[in-house]
Formats: structure tokens, sequence, C-alpha cells
């Protein structure tokens, strides 16, 4: 057997694993690097093997509860006459979306560590979003500073987790996993979500369980492995900081294009973050299954 | 077994006019796939009312996707099945915690007599059926766990008392063998530039 197919042999046996449970954060690591080598390899017809084996091992339809049905044609109501509704008003959206990317471009980047932390909003003034930051954006421009920045300024979005309601809403593709825990203590116990739009580069992680960093000394960084991209150079998703509370949401955006998104990792890393990591405190991870 | 069977649904596409916004194709299509999502939802649940949830966001992730589906990759309600399946194991790595796998089993046994049911009976699947019935008895047990009852690996471990590396294995070689008997069904069709 040749290398190429021994990798592809190990490559169908991740992608099972992924297909029937979560990979550890080291199986996703390898998994997303043999992806990025096998860009041919389609982990689809795996998943299509799945679905065919779980039927054929006996589901039997159920017909479901009138309440259910109801709320189902009352989500697809919803659903799709907003997106008639966006269909006939696409020309305002353009239009809109010009501006919101000039604000966005223009305005300043690189928020004090200390103001993105998640913290409860003190009550005379507005707070902050959790907003991923440039990593050491002053300290090394160029680089880690062009790969991400905040979403939003504080005055526009005052509440990260409304916001992450609403971005679910708006956007119709959205590519979300679940957060497993990394190999790093600090990631033990989490769980969570991360949402992503291909379409705006832009996302949101969701975390319970992820403790609290001390912003003198350490950050939380986010990376996003890309299967268009040589997998040691992941996309640097930038800084955040969060306060240990129960349901931490973090807005991100991604100023480089990630096309195929494989996987979104969380490393604890130096205050300011690095460019590239050495992967050793791997706090959680998100695969494509 | 014959690919037109394997390629497409007894029933026509849905998923193409749903992408469109079609309200009667949205309608039906809630009507046909409902009750299959419904079951496996129910299967890879903590609790009927999870199930529920679960089950409008996966008809969320239909809709959203409904223009990806490729008939020529395969039939409608296994692209069904994959977003469900997708969307369940999703949910179940959230759950911190889990009913035991009796007490899920024992409320599992309180659904609907299959007499109000309609078996599957499409070909791919039946061939499934069919690889799956000639494999090791361990084999067996151990997919069912992990695709009927949505058991993660180590759960598996638990509930087998296998050893992981075993409990993998054992996975990844039925999985591999249906897709083998997937692309060695679907090829001649695909070469002849058949689509339906």
């Amino acid at each position: 057997m040749s290398e190429d197919e021994r990798a592809l042999a190990r490559l169908a046996d991740l992608a099972v694993d992924a297909a029937l449970d979560a990979l550890d954060p080291k199986e996703a690591l390898e998994y997303a690097a043999l992806r990025a080598k096998h860009p041919e390899f389609d982990p689809y017809d795996i998943e299509q093997a799945a679905a065919i084996q779980h039927l054929a091992t006996g589901v039997i339809p159920v017909p479901m509860p009138e309440s259910l049905s109801a709320r189902l044609a009352t989500d697809a109501q919803r659903f799709f006459g907003r997106r008639i509704r966006w269909v006939a008003y696409s020309g305002w959206w353009a239009a809109a979306a010009s501006v919101v990317f000039c604000v966005w471009v223009l305005r300043p980047h690189g928020y004090p560590a200390a103001s993105l932390a998640a913290r409860p909003p003190p009550p005379s003034a507005v707070a902050p979003p959790n907003v991923v930051a440039p990593p050491s954006a002053a300290a090394t421009p160029g680089t880690a500073a062009t790969t991400s920045t905040a979403v939003a300024s504080s005055s526009d979005v005052p509440d990260p987790v409304a916001d992450r309601a609403r971005f679910l809403k708006e956007h119709r593709w959205v590519w979300q996993r679940a957060f497993a825990p990394g190999t790093d203590p600090a990631g033990q116990l989490v769980s969570g979500d991360v949402v992503w739009d291909a379409k705006t580069q832009t996302g949101y992680l969701r975390f319970q369980g992820l403790p609290a960093n001390n912003a003198n000394v350490e950050q939380y960084q986010l990376w996003i492995f890309d299967a268009r991209r040589d997998e040691r150079f992941p996309v640097d998703g930038g800084v955040f900081n969060v306060s240990g509370g129960r349901d931490e949401v973090v807005a991100f955006k991604s100023k480089l294009d990630v096309e195929v998104p494989l996987m979104f990792v969380v490393t604890v890393e130096r205050r300011g973050g690095v460019v590239v990591s050495d992967r050793q405190r791997v706090a959680a991870v998100a695969a494509s299954g | 077994m014959s690919n037109r069977h394997l390629l497409s649904d007894t029933d026509e596409p849905l998923l193409p006019q749903v992408a469109g916004g079609n309200h009667s194709a949205v309608a039906e299509c809630i009507r046909r796939y409902g009750p299959l999502v419904w079951a496996i939802a129910l299967r890879l649940s903590m609790t009927k009312e999870d199930a529920e949830d679960a089950v409008q966001e996966i008809f969320m992730d239909i809709w959203r996707n409904a223009g990806k589906f490729d008939r020529t990759r395969g039939s409608e309600k296994v692209f069904v099945t994959i977003l469900a399946r997708r969307r369940l194991i999703d949910r179940m790595r959230r759950q911190k915690s889990r009913l035991s796998v009796e007490q899920s089993l024992d409320d599992h046994d309180e659904l609907p007599a299959p007499a109000t049911m309609r078996a599957e009976r499409d070909a791919e699947i039946e061939e499934a059926r069919n690889v799956f019935s000639h494999l090791p008895v361990p084999q067996q047990r151990v997919m069912t766990l992990s695709l009927l009852h949505g058991m993660s690996h180590a759960e598996i471990v638990t509930h087998t008392g296998l050893p992981l590396g075993t409990v993998k294995t054992l996975l990844r070689r039925g999985i591999l063998r249906v897709r083998a008997l997937l692309t060695a069904t679907s090829e001649p069709a695909k070469a002849r530039g058949r689509v339906s």
C-alpha cells in the first residue's frame, strides 16, 4: 500500500468516526491535515453510507404530534416569508450591506483586550459585545492583525447573545458545529458551539464551561482551518477573553476568506496572541463531520 | 438492485422546489419527511421535548440546504437523514449528561405500534439491510448501538465491554462496506450520465 493509499484509508476511518461520534482534538487536527492534503476526498460518501445504514437498521417513521407539525408550519412560514421579502428587496439589502461594509472597514481596529471580555453590562453604560480582537494588532502589523477583526462597535451591538440569535435568523447557510473539549485543562468542561456564515465570513462562538482567563497574562485565540489552505497555517481568528459566565458568546470575523471550514480551534496563548500557535494548549475544537 | 432506485426516490424530489420557496412543496416536505425525522429524533434525543426541538432545527437545516440536494448522489430521503443525523449528533455532543441506555430504550419502546407505520423499502436501504444481516453479530450490535441508538464510542465501550479500538474498527468496517457497495452500484449509472 502506497503512502497516499494509507493516508486515504486513515482519512476514511476518521471520517467514519466523525460521522458517528466526535473526534478528539488530536484526531480532529490529523483529520484536518489529511483533508487539506487530499482535497479530492469527499466525506459526504461516508455520511451517506452512515445514513443509509442507519435507515437499514430499522428506522420506522412515526407520525409527528399535531403540535409539532403546527410549529413546523409556523417556522416554515417565518423562514420562507422572510426569504421571499429578502429576494424582493435585494437591491436595498445590497445598498445597506455596502454601507455596513464601509462602516466596518473604516472603523478603527484593535480593541483593548479588557474591553472585549464577556462581562455583565454595567447598569450605567452600554457594554461592549464579546468580540474577537486582532491578535497583537499593534505589534505585528500586516500579519495576524490582518486576519480578523471585531464585528461591531459597542454602540450598535450591545448584546452578543441577542446578536447571535439575530445572526442565526438572518443567515440562511450557517455552518454550525458543537465544541468538544480540547487537550488543555482549560477546556475540560467546555461545551457550546460555533456558527459561521461563509458569505459574510462572520460567526459567533458560544461557550459554557470555559474558565475566565487572566487577560494580563494569557488570552484565548481562535484558529480557523480551511480545507483550501495548508493545515500548518490556519486562519488566525483573533484573541478574546471570557469571564467564565454560563453562556459566553463571542463574535468574530475573518478577513481572510475561509472557503471550506473544517475546524474551529480555540487555543490558550500569551496575552495578545501569537502568529503561529504551537498547539500545545488546545481548549476547544469544533470540527466538521 | 436497480440503479434507478439507488439514485432516486420513489416519489418526485421535493427539495428543488423547496429551495425555490414553493409553499406547497414545503408543506409536502414536512408531511413526507416529518415522520422519518421524528422517528430518528426520538431515538437520538434524551426527551420528547428535546426531540421536538431537534426536529424544528432539522427542518430549518433542510430548508437552508435544500438547494444543495443533488439527486445524482443519492436519494432525497438519505439526504434528509444525513442532515438529521448531523444535527442530532451535534446536539448530543452538546449535552453533558445522557439518560442511561436502558431507560432510553425503554422510553422508545412506547412508540406507536408498527402497524401504523410504513417501513422503508428503498432499494439502497434494502441492500444495506442485506449487507448488515451478513455481518458478524458483534458488529451488528455495535452498529445498532451507534446508528440506531446514537451511542458515542465511549458509551458503546461501557455498554458492551469491548475495547475502544475494537468498537471503532467494527464501525469503520461496517460503514466503509456500505460505502463500497454504494460506490460499486452507482458508478455504472454515473458513467452513463443517468441522473434519475
